[in-house]
């Protein structure tokens, strides 16, 4: 079988227009909410925690992390809700009879939602922070107490990795780099999976998986450690480097190598779909 | 090119729908795809554009396996559906979105169809009426110039001007090299574009025949007594006398009354002098 059938350059640029096209104002309005939200959001929360941040300097690095952690749940759901048209019965139609192929279709929405989505987004992400932290204003907090927010740094990514001007180890970087990116396939892949509240039906598949494997171990840790308490998990590791012990090396593998499952399995079950 | 041997096809925990199914039709011709609601009809468009992937049998439409939805097939099929949902643009814009996807897409048809249909291409697609959007979607699908177009109740939501402008359309519009396949219930609205009749029934096809053979072969007539009638096949009660199809003679050919043949075959009536009877 031929290259061309699965790939075709010209064709995959029709396509993708085709989409940019229809969707182009859906997609700025997607872009332009998500910064303004950020920014209102990150404003409110920074504004809310100005006596911690003069207390603590070390609480901003804290702070910056949460208002990212809910930034990326916020592009969750736009990765989440890929394969708008695989959501009803009638556009599923119309989608696999459009003329492209399994290959190019995923190509499309996997660039749109994750290749160029998410790179957009950590701009905005880093705009509109930046912008909350520009916004904030001098003020009397207590009666010795005053906020100046020229004390605050600014935003930057190396932040979220630093605690205690000391940035941290490359595994638990790139933990959480593939991390996210694993949850993000794993999410794509979900809308092919599902028809209908996709998004929710993985979130919540994940949250069970999460707690079933805590139970898991607990229930192992009860009847391999007699003594452990009920709610501990004990866990037998050793050093598979230097620094890092055989947990960690675990975590490490399946942030690092999930997605590739993840993404092959969307693949195949958009080429394998049904209307 | 529609070719199709021995398919058998049933949904989940259901009885099989077509079993040992098979079927051949050639480019150049509109046919009339008919059967009762359940027959199947919407399956068996599904099975020949891919939508649908058959347990067994042999499929090729236009040389390729349809459910492998290579993009050349794609690219050369086109099936306005009875249901449809379109995004909310203008028509102008998901031309300019759509059109590109297919290679014989002939923007100057596109313009001319939907003048003939009076529709304004600065109009969101949301904001036309059902007919006005099955409109546009016919108009589409004819611009495509794909190899075979497959029309499922095309005229359904259509005002009576408009069935009629559809007729003139689609039969202007499709060249030797097009099979269209029409599914429908409404066969007055088609009776006079079709050139051959197709019925599905219980999953099997029980009447494959050229409108022109079925002229040559049945005459059907309306008459008050059924009394000196020779070669009646069948016969329908209607006011004031009868519907009957009878054998042909050499000295008449009459208008097909395809409401009265598909009853006779539904009936499981021999239509004797058939020959493709399957």
């Amino acid at each position: 079988m031929s290259f061309n059938n699965h790939f075709n350059f010209n064709r995959f640029v029709r396509l993708f227009q085709q989409d940019l096209l229809i969707n182009r104002t859906k997609y700025l309005l997607a872009i332009l909410g998500l910064g303004l939200i950020t920014y209102l959001l990150t404003y409110w929360f920074l504004s809310s925690s100005k006596s911690s941040i003069m207390s603590y300097a070390e609480s901003i690095n804290n702070l910056y992390m949460v208002c990212f952690m809910f930034f990326m749940m916020g592009v969750g759901v736009i990765v989440g809700t890929a394969f708008p048209d695989l959501t009803d019965k009638i556009k599923t139609a119309n989608y696999l009879l459009s003329p492209g192929s399994a290959f190019e279709k995923f190509l499309v929405q996997f660039l749109l939602r994750i290749g160029i989505f998410i790179p957009i987004a950590l701009g905005i992400f880093w705009i509109a922070i930046r912008l909350a932290k520009a916004s904030l204003i001098p003020e009397m907090l207590y009666e010795t107490h005053f906020f100046d927010p020229a004390v605050v740094p600014y935003f930057e990514y190396r932040l979220l990795v630093t605690r205690v001007d000391k940035v941290w180890d490359i595994w638990q970087i790139l933990f959480m780099i593939f991390g996210f990116f694993s949850y993000g396939t794993y999410l794509f892949a979900g809308t092919t999976y599902f028809k209908r509240y996709a998004l929710v039906k993985t979130v919540v598949i994940s949250a069970i998986l999460f707690f079933s494997c805590i139970l898991f171990s607990m229930l192992l840790s009860n009847i391999f450690y007699t003594q452990t308490k009920f709610f501990d998990i004990r866990l037998q590791t050793f050093y598979v480097t230097e620094n890092l012990d055989s947990t960690e090396f675990s975590l490490l593998s399946i942030s690092l190598l999930s997605w590739v499952f993840f993404i092959g399995m969307a693949y195949f079950k958009l080429k394998e779909k049904e209307a | 090119m529609i070719s199709i041997q021995h398919l058998t096809f049933q949904y989940k925990k259901q009885d099989a729908l077509f079993t040992d199914l098979s079927f051949e039709q050639h480019n150049g011709s509109i046919v009339g795809l008919l059967g009762k609601n359940g027959a199947g009809k919407s399956t068996f468009l599904k099975l020949i554009t891919g939508l649908l992937k058959p347990q067994i049998g042999e499929l090729n439409i236009n040389g390729f396996k349809p459910f492998d939805r290579l993009p050349d097939f794609l690219s050369d099929i086109y099936m306005v559906s009875e249901e449809f949902s379109f995004p909310s643009i203008t028509i102008v814009l998901y031309i300019k979105a759509t059109a590109p996807l297919y290679p014989k897409f002939d923007y100057e048809k596109m313009n001319k169809i939907l003048q003939e249909f009076e529709l304004d291409a600065k109009k969101n697609l949301n904001g036309l009426s059902h007919g006005q959007r099955k409109k546009f979607l016919i108009a589409f699908a004819l611009s495509t110039n794909c190899s075979l177009l497959i029309l499922d109740e095309p005229t359904n939501g259509l005002d009576i001007p408009s069935k009629s402008l559809f007729r003139k359309i689609l039969v202007s519009s499709v060249s030797d090299e097009q099979l269209v396949l029409i599914s429908t219930h409404q066969v007055k609205d088609i009776e006079t574009i079709i050139d051959t009749i197709v019925v599905l029934d219980e999953g099997k096809m029980v009447y494959n025949e050229s409108v022109f053979n079925i002229s040559q072969q049945l005459q059907f007539k309306t008459v008050m007594s059924l009394a000196g009638i020779e070669n009646l096949i069948y016969q329908e009660k209607c006011l004031g006398g009868y519907r009957i199809i009878t054998a042909a003679d050499e000295l008449e050919e009459t208008e097909i009354d395809i409401e009265l043949l598909f009853n006779a075959i539904i009936n499981k009536v021999t239509l004797k002098s058939i020959s493709h009877v399957v």
